[in-house]
């Protein structure tokens, strides 16, 4: 253990404590400082965000690190070497230029579209009614209906709804979810 | 290039890709119910059941089975009763709900709901308890309301009261003017009903599907809908449409115009879907746009920024070919409630038949099934 009470813990901490890895006298420090500390609630965060990650990174090719630094180092030793071409401008040039601003423009338009929004979802299945943002899985809520009978579904924009007589209760219950 | 706080990231992912599942925890710590100390309903007993709940790799797994016992603490009769369920950490604004309609529960007596719900939360655990169930309504026999009603649950239960008192009128009818037999057909008629509808299964959804419908606008088609006249509505359908592509609806719109001589609040528009076979499915409601205030004569229009995907389980996805809707519910600004009579449901046999049975009908055949036609008849005369 790197720190004491009131001081900030170590990155080796924070990561362990993120995965849950961390023993319980530990967890019980860093669970005390965190309470009052932003910094570190952000860092506990990131990790665990980035180890969320870590199966989508986990399905990229694998890459020779070291031939590819030097192919870049070669690329750019020629480059070095090859005399500069005189610049002229020549009308030609304003199209082909309006062009690669329009697909820039195009992309970059496309790219902040696509970042922007977060899918949030409701969905009425077979066993539940569910609330989702992005692909987390917020709130589901199961119905066991008694057998024998059906479950009736209910849909508008804002909400998805099962009705359903209760195993349990012999009542009838109706589980909402709401988008936010 | 990675750096040392990236490593240590990954390491700790692979370790909890790979870790197993963990000791349970206490479940009972995972839920509080929070009710408004003047609430005039009592927790009186909680029952978690076999809930559990687990740390996973890097996550915390609540599967929660709660059964709570509330007890009218009120001088009325409780009808209905709407319970909000709160996640931590859940998206802003998100939320779920657990209602009890059709309920007969004099003062000073008890009855149970069930809370099942499963829960996902990425770890470390937070403080406090990871969901709260909090009340947002009760509906009193004598339409009298409390609580927050955060949810519009004073509509919602108000609503499910009337369609319950409509149907048991009709039932009673029916039992008056032709008998116990005549009954039991109903009865039997409205179970076979239940079993035979036709379902989809529905993801609604908003965002980067909602940007997804302007490209739907150019790959999709614009699908006008056909309106079917309800008698007695307080308002008309006009016109409307969605982009259908495939099986998918985006942005649905409907204008309407109040012809009744009382401004409007609130007001839904069921919509069903028939695909290309010809088959027809109810697709939903379409609920007007929050602050609505439809002066007498004038015209109104809702569109949801929402797209519709449709899913036939089992099934090869439906394939949108019509549409059709019709008013279902409309709400008055002094708070009065109009639902279609059962006369005008049946008048429209096809949508009859893909409607489902009120929460009350669902009750009372269920009853019947189970023990018979005298305790139904028994039932309806409570009322």
């Amino acid at each position: 253990m790197s720190w004491v009470l009131g001081r900030h813990p170590g990155e080796h901490d924070v990561a362990l404590f993120a995965g849950g890895e961390l023993g319980p006298l530990g967890r019980w420090r860093i669970e005390g400082h965190l309470e009052g500390c932003a910094r570190c609630r952000q860092a506990v965060a990131e990790f665990f965000e980035l180890r969320s990650r870590v199966i989508d990174l986990g399905e990229l090719p694998a890459i020779d690190w070291i031939d590819l630094a030097d192919r870049i180092h070669r690329r750019a030793e020629t480059a070095r070497e090859r005399p500069r071409p005189v610049v002229r401008w020549r009308p030609a040039w304003a199209g082909a230029a309006a062009l690669v601003l329009l697909v820039a423009a195009g992309w970059y338009v496309n790219r902040t579209l696509q970042a922007t929004p977060v899918v949030v979802s409701l969905d009425g299945s077979a066993g539940a009614v569910e609330l989702r943002v992005g692909n987390g899985q917020i709130l589901t809520l199961l119905h066991d209906a008694q057998k024998e009978t059906p479950v009736s579904w209910r849909v508008s924009a804002g909400a998805v709804s099962a009705r359903y007589l209760d195993a349990g209760t012999g009542q009838i219950t109706v589980n909402h979810v709401y988008a936010p | 290039m990675f750096t040392r706080r990236s490593w240590i990231g990954l390491w700790l992912g692979a370790a909890a890709a790979l870790a197993q599942p963990a000791e349970p925890l206490d479940p009972s710590l995972a839920i509080r119910f929070q009710l408004p100390p003047d609430a005039p309903v009592a927790v009186v007993g909680k029952d978690l059941g076999d809930s559990r709940i687990q740390a996973r790799g890097g996550a915390l797994v609540l599967d929660l089975r709660a059964t709570v016992t509330l007890r009218n603490n009120s001088t009325h009769n409780i009808r209905g009763l709407t319970l909000v369920v709160l996640a931590q950490e859940m998206a802003p604004g998100g939320k779920g709900s657990v209602a009890a309609p059709s309920l007969n529960v004099a003062p000073g007596g008890s009855f149970p709901v069930r809370v099942n719900l499963r829960l996902l939360r990425p770890l470390p655990v937070p403080v406090g308890p990871l969901v709260e169930v909090g009340l947002d309504g009760v509906l009193f026999a004598d339409f009298g309301f409390f609580g927050p009603n955060r949810l519009e649950s004073r509509r919602t239960l108000t609503a499910w009261e009337m369609e319950a008192r409509r149907d048991r009128q009709h039932l009673k009818a029916v039992l008056e003017a032709d008998g116990p037999e005549a009954l039991r057909q109903q009865l039997l008629a409205s179970l076979k009903r239940q079993s035979d509808r036709p379902r989809l299964d529905v993801q609604v959804s908003r965002g980067a599907r909602a940007l997804s419908a302007a490209v739907n606008a150019l790959i999709g088609h614009n699908v006008a809908f056909a309106f079917l006249k309800i008698p007695d509505s307080p308002i008309e359908p006009l016109s409307g449409g969605a982009v259908v592509n495939g099986a998918e609806a985006s942005s649905p719109r409907i204008e309407v115009a109040n012809r009744s001589h009382r401004p409007i609040r609130y007001f839904e528009v069921g919509w069903v879907v028939r695909d290309s076979a010809g088959r027809e499915f109810l697709a939903g409601t379409l609920p007007a746009a929050a602050g609505l205030d439809l002066r007498p004569g004038r015209i109104a229009s809702t569109l949801q920024d929402r797209s519709y995907k449709f899913i036939r389980p089992q099934e090869a996805p439906p394939s949108i070919a019509g549409l059709t809707g019709f008013v279902s519910q409309v709400e008055f600004a002094d708070g009065g409630l109009w639902i279609p009579s059962r006369k005008a449901l049946e008048h429209h046999s096809s949508l009859f038949r893909l409607l489902p049975v009120s929460p009350e009908e669902q009750r009372l055949a269920e009853l019947y099934r189970t023990q018979g036609l005298q305790a139904l008849i028994k039932e309806l005369g409570k009322f």
